[in-house]
């Protein structure tokens, strides 16, 4: 594991440096408070499993500099699923000065249980009760110097989302004494202690909560109202993202079409020649202003949304509802949260992966991930899904309702995968499942919002500029070198031709595809530039426009449904590809993850594309 | 009172005592880690959509398994709620 490499820079550079470690529980909120001391930005959310690699950082307190190590959650010390041996094992190399255990103090008795074991594997440790505002909340109360005296170690109390009682934990750190604490063996097991300290020192008014949390979860795991609410939520989400992101985009749209007749005029007065400028102007500029205008504002208002239901714990509700069917295609039903993970990124959706257990569920979730749509393939099934609905129905509810169909013809063919998956290739039994379901959570709205839009456009920006840049110009060149009486992308073109025109799109698109394998944010720009390349078209155009351009192309409904479904199904790009070559360290899986989505799309287009030949006529747009 | 259930007898509302795991070692011992040790008081959440899995709420937390990992978890219930 690469914390190995870390180690040792940390010893070489650092040597008046305290280093820390954060090990806990799932989900206790060890992230939250990494991020809190080191001022990172960690992802977090309101589920156990959601830091699967170690993170470090580094802060500066009291003229002291501390490195902390965010470890991913485990439950017990001994045992070996992935993200607990990776824990397990930075403990047992023994090179921090201290281990911080966090703990939730409104599930104690099993952190403590955690504590016991950690302090068997390593003796400097400070204990760190979190979420003492929600544990106050649910009327427990916690003799913090009683549990001090008992456990033999510096107990902190605090609250790391409210950033209180955060200096008592570096205060705690800074003066553990200098002396290794000395290895006392317990006779009595783990449970038995964990269990006596949690009666002796933690008392617990028992109330009922009646409450709006309460109802909620009621809701989502309800036997006839949780698909309907799901679904319902889906769709809400949606109509938010394609209402929010219209604005911004015709915005945005304008503004960079006002900057390029600025720029013609200025490379104009410098006399730059007119094939630089139509090369960097109409073959970079053009690419690249068209991802930023289409496909970030979309991007921009989903992320945060989605972060928000990943804050305040509706994931693991819906695993949990979920579980049933994945238990019937023999996968884990925490394949339904590395799938709702990869509605945001595929790739992050593979790692994720991690949480489960069985090598072959998580096998199984791996090669599935890339069959759901992510965050960067929404603006092309939105602008489609308006191709398709016609301006008639500009009210955005067209378009979400066709994107949660989208999601969920998605869904249930990763059931369907995953299912001819362990009958053959994966073959076996599902295996045992356990799930943490956290209580749900207020998110901190603002601060997700500004945090997960600053950090998606940023990200975006920076993949809209190394994979468009260089599409850009390769489909300029390819547009405007001719072999022969046709330009390279015709030539190009005409290759894919044959298997496009069968899958009821054409050779361009299928072009687009491939050459969109940096990152699919980019399909619908590269068409557009693949089409129109040798034009000088200055515009960006906008949605409402494209619907008879594409017409123009000779686009039919029946193509715009089949860009839709490859769009759903087809090879991961390329950083999923890479996640999924790391995670599975095989070259056989990873050909499979990137050949069973490209099957899956064919097969569907051509079925789809046979289907509809008898009204082609009357499908035109 | 008193009786021997195991855990996925339990309905949603019962609690019972945990008194022992019927399972192989690595399953056991993962089921412990979780909060399913002996003496500890569970409660049944009741399932989701379909029937199984079931949530149950341990050490003030709450953990779904499957029926079929429940069924290892043998329990002697304490009280019986309204239901």
């Amino acid at each position: 594991m690469h914390q190995n490499g870390e180690r040792c820079v940390v010893n070489k550079n650092t040597a008046s440096a305290v280093t820390v470690a954060f090990a806990g529980n799932p989900n206790v909120g060890k992230s939250t408070l990494f991020n809190a001391l080191t001022g990172l930005k960690q992802h977090t959310g309101n589920w156990a499993g959601k830091t699967v690699e170690n993170a470090v950082g580094r802060c500066r307190r009291g003229g002291r500099e501390i490195v902390i190590y965010d470890l991913p959650g485990c439950y017990s010390a001994f045992t070996d699923t992935a993200e607990e041996t990776a824990a397990a094992a930075f403990l047992r190399g023994k090179t921090v000065d201290v281990v911080v255990t966090v703990i939730s103090a409104t599930a104690a008795e099993r952190g403590l249980r955690l504590f016991f074991e950690i302090k068997k594997l390593y003796p400097r440790v400070i204990l760190c009760l979190n979420m003492m505002d929600e544990a106050a909340h649910e009327g427990v109360v916690i003799d913090i110097d009683g549990l001090s005296k008992a456990v033999g170690v510096p107990v902190v109390a605090l609250s790391a989302r409210k950033k209180q009682g955060i200096d008592g934990l570096i205060q705690a750190i800074l003066s553990f004494p200098e002396t290794d604490a000395e290895c006392v063996p317990q006779e009595t097991d783990v449970n038995t202690r964990s269990h006596m300290l949690f009666l002796q020192y933690v008392s617990c008014k028992e109330k009922t909560h009646r409450n709006i949390k309460g109802f909620i979860d009621k809701v989502l795991t309800n036997k006839y109202t949780a698909f309907p609410v799901m679904i319902v939520l889906l769709l809400f989400l949606f109509w938010l993202t394609i209402t929010g992101a219209n604005y911004p985009s015709e915005l945005l749209s304008r503004l960079f079409t006002r900057l390029q007749n600025v720029l013609t005029g200025v490379f104009l007065q410098v006399n730059i020649p007119p094939v630089l400028t139509d090369f960097l102007l109409n073959g970079i500029y053009r690419t690249l202003s068209w991802v930023v205008a289409v496909m970030l504002p979309p991007m921009a208002v989903f992320f945060p949304l989605f972060t928000l239901a990943e804050d305040c714990g509706l994931l693991p509700r819906i695993a949990f509802d979920l579980d049933r069917p994945f238990c019937a295609c023999s996968a884990c039903g925490k394949q339904a949260l590395t799938m709702c993970m990869g509605l945001g990124c595929n790739a992050v959706g593979v790692t994720g992966c991690r949480i489960i257990e069985s090598p072959r569920e998580r096998l199984i979730a791996v090669l599935t991930n890339s069959l759901v749509p992510c965050n960067g393939r929404f603006p092309i099934l939105m602008t489609m899904a308006v191709v398709l609905a016609g301006a008639a129905f500009r009210s955005g509810l067209a378009e979400a309702v066709s994107l949660t169909a989208c999601v969920v013809i998605s869904i249930l063919c990763v059931f369907a995968v995953s299912k001819l998956l362990s009958v053959t290739i994966l073959r076996g039994v599902p295996s045992f499942f356990v799930l943490e379901i956290p209580p749900l959570r207020r998110p901190e709205i603002g601060k997700t919002i500004v945090r997960s839009l600053l950090d998606r456009t940023i990200f975006v920006l920076g993949r809209a500029v190394t994979a468009a840049i260089p599409a850009g110009a390769l489909i300029w060149l390819a547009a405007n070198i001719s072999v022969g009486d046709k330009s390279l992308i015709t030539h190009a073109a005409a290759v894919f031709e044959p298997l496009g025109t069968l899958m009821g799109i054409d050779g361009i698109i299928f072009l687009s595809f491939l050459l969109a394998l940096p990152a699919n944010e980019i399909i619908l720009p590269v068409m557009l530039m693949a089409y129109l390349g040798g034009n000088t078209l200055s515009a960006v155009p906008s949605v409402e426009s494209l619907s008879p351009l594409l017409a123009g192309l000779g686009w039919t409904k029946i193509t715009v449904l089949c860009v839709m479904i490859f769009t759903l199904f087809h090879w991961p790009c390329a950083t999923t590809i890479k996640t999924v070559k790391k995670e599975t360290g095989s070259g056989k899986y990873t050909a499979l993850a990137i050949l069973i989505p490209s099957v899956v799309g064919i097969l569907l287009c051509i079925v789809m594309n046979f289907l509809l030949l008898p009204w082609k006529d009357g499908l035109t747009l | 009172m008193g009786k021997q259930l195991r855990l996925s007898d339990l309905r949603k509302g019962q609690r019972a005592l945990v008194s022992g795991i019927a399972a192989d070692d690595f399953t056991a011992s993962k089921l412990r880690a979780i909060g399913f040790t002996d003496g500890t008081e569970v409660e049944c959440r009741g399932s989701g959509i379909f029937s199984d899995p079931s949530a149950y709420l341990v050490k003030g937390v709450l953990i779904a398994l499957r029926k079929k990992n429940a069924d290892k978890i043998k329990c002697i219930r304490t009280e019986s709620d309204a239901s």
